[in-house]
């Protein structure tokens, strides 16, 4: 069964898990309900689109992903009025979110383990041993989380948006401000990248 | 058809956006070019593999937290005084967490970083010679390089997309070989404002390995070549540093280099390993073959030249 987007049937397997079918009308009277200050609003706004952008703040920053949404979710309280309905609420949400990511340049560190606390045996059976298939699954995905960091911002976020996400290309091209040409080269590069990143383990 | 462009088209073939002419033209290229057929197999897997990524789930509170502090803010009165002392306290929070990443940065570059206390200026870009083919990425902007020069500033990503190993020559005593599919970022690149001369590079290997050749020269070496792992500066030598999925991966052939990891400092002479693995733990000195030849590149004759 292919997913359904915007009511089009896209072939490729796309994903579309977020773009709830709500209607303009509602979306803009619940913009405008939190415009006016509406709290419970706010709140169903809030239940209705949390996972979505913490989705979208993970992938980018794991670290971080907390504090993106937060302040995304700020900014849309902040800007309610400037809602004018002439897009989908997640969209909005989106580039709200897409901004709040890609000027957060912190980086946070990883926690270190003093190296006299790490037992020799333990790392060497670590490296060594050959993982259960459902290890392998797991550190795959940790492994394509990795590689999602190293990319430049663009194509991290443009594959986010597309292979994660499932946004249209039209739709991705008006969130990051680039044309849809620019998206699906941005998008290439990205799988090329992830691909050599993930060699060893799709091999 | 070029490969390149093949795989372009089974990218956008997954995405059902190419026309029948394409879709028979790359199941042509597909049964001659037993190269690509192997990449394409991959990159099948791995189309299949991120169309199993699973949706995270939100974690536990994270709702109520945000309709809490947005909504029921504490001493504010008005909506926009409400997001306004909301807006401090998320930004004071993010400053605490980055103090206290700069304090522990601090407390385990002991001795690494104190020179930058006084960072010397950025000045012009670094003109690196290129032999091979890489990609520079700055501000977002692709370029692909093929045997040239490409301009390198702090904040440049340089990667090799290809199988073949490339050359970046940084200085004419200093030069990088990327190895096929490695990536590296540029974190640091301070040059000299009037003469052009290179005082300081810090590279993180994002991922794959990098061969690092430096030549006999008079100044202190100008670069560190760091992973998330560790840090590597070289005392005048030939060394190579491995972002692999175990960890980080670094070998000496020849002089010998100062592994900064976890606030303590191990030197590598030639011939001698380590492994430090992605908890920040370290197998010390494995044993490993020095290379019996010299790396490729324009730096022939490498002599060991240590720091005072």
């Amino acid at each position: 069964m292919l997913p359904i987007f915007f009511g089009v049937t896209i072939p490729g397997a796309v994903r579309s898990y977020h773009l709830e079918p709500v209607s303009l009308g509602k979306d803009l009277a619940l913009m405008q309900r939190i415009a006016n200050g509406d709290g419970e609003a706010f709140a169903e706004l809030v239940r209705r689109y949390t996972r979505m952008l913490y989705n979208v703040a993970y992938r980018y920053n794991a670290s971080s992903a907390e504090d993106l949404v937060q302040e995304s979710f700020l900014r849309a309280y902040q800007h309610a009025n400037t809602f004018s309905g002439r897009s989908k609420v997640s969209s909005w949400l989106y580039r709200i979110c897409v901004n709040v990511c890609l000027t957060h340049q912190g980086k946070a560190g990883a926690p270190m383990t003093d190296i006299d606390d790490v037992n020799e045996a333990d790392l060497v059976s670590r490296t060594e041993d050959r993982p259960d298939a459902t290890a392998v699954r797991g550190e795959t995905f940790r492994e394509l989380e990795d590689g999602l960091r190293a990319l430049p911002s663009q194509q991290r976020m443009v594959f986010i948006l597309r292979e994660l996400q499932g946004l249209s290309y039209g739709e991705i091209a008006d969130i990051l401000g680039m044309n849809e040409q620019a998206a699906r080269t941005n998008l290439c590069r990205a799988k090329r990248r992830l691909q050599v990143w993930l060699d060893p383990l799709i091999s | 058809m070029e490969c390149s462009e093949a795989l372009d088209l089974l990218y956008s073939s997954f995405d059902g956006q190419i026309t029948p002419t394409q879709q028979s033209l790359l199941d042509g290229h597909r049964r001659t070019c037993f190269a690509c057929a192997s990449s394409m197999i991959k990159a099948e897997r791995f189309q299949e593999l991120i169309r199993h990524v699973p949706q995270l789930t939100v974690p536990r509170g994270l709702e109520q937290r945000i309709i809490n502090r947005v909504v029921h803010g504490s001493s504010a009165s008005s909506p926009s005084d409400k997001v306004r002392s909301i807006t401090t306290v998320a930004r004071q929070n993010w400053r605490q967490a980055s103090a206290f990443g700069g304090v522990l940065a601090a407390a385990l570059a002991v001795g690494v970083y104190v020179h930058n206390a006084n960072l010397p200026p950025a000045g012009p870009p670094l003109v690196a010679a290129v032999q091979g083919a890489l990609e520079t990425i700055d501000n977002g902007t692709s370029k692909d390089v093929a045997n040239g020069t490409m301009d390198i500033t702090a904040g440049s990503t340089v990667a090799n997309t290809s199988i073949n190993p490339a050359i970046v020559a940084l200085t004419a005593h200093l030069n990088m070989t990327l190895q096929g599919g490695s990536q590296v970022h540029f974190e640091r690149v301070a040059t000299d404002p009037k003469t052009g001369n290179v005082n300081e590079i810090d590279v993180h290997v994002d991922r794959g390995g990098v061969q690092v050749h430096e030549d006999l020269h008079h100044e202190a070496s100008p670069i560190k070549v760091a992973t998330d792992q560790a840090t590597v500066v070289p005392t005048g030598t030939t060394f190579s540093v491995d972002q692999r999925l175990t960890g980080t991966h670094v070998t000496v052939n020849k002089g010998s280099v100062a592994v900064y990891t976890s606030g303590r400092v191990m030197n590598l002479l030639a011939g001698q390993g380590m492994m430090i693995v992605a908890n920040g733990g370290v197998l010390r000195d494995k044993p490993v073959k020095p290379a019996t030849t010299s790396a490729p590149g324009p730096t022939k004759d490498i002599v060991t030249k240590q720091h005072s």
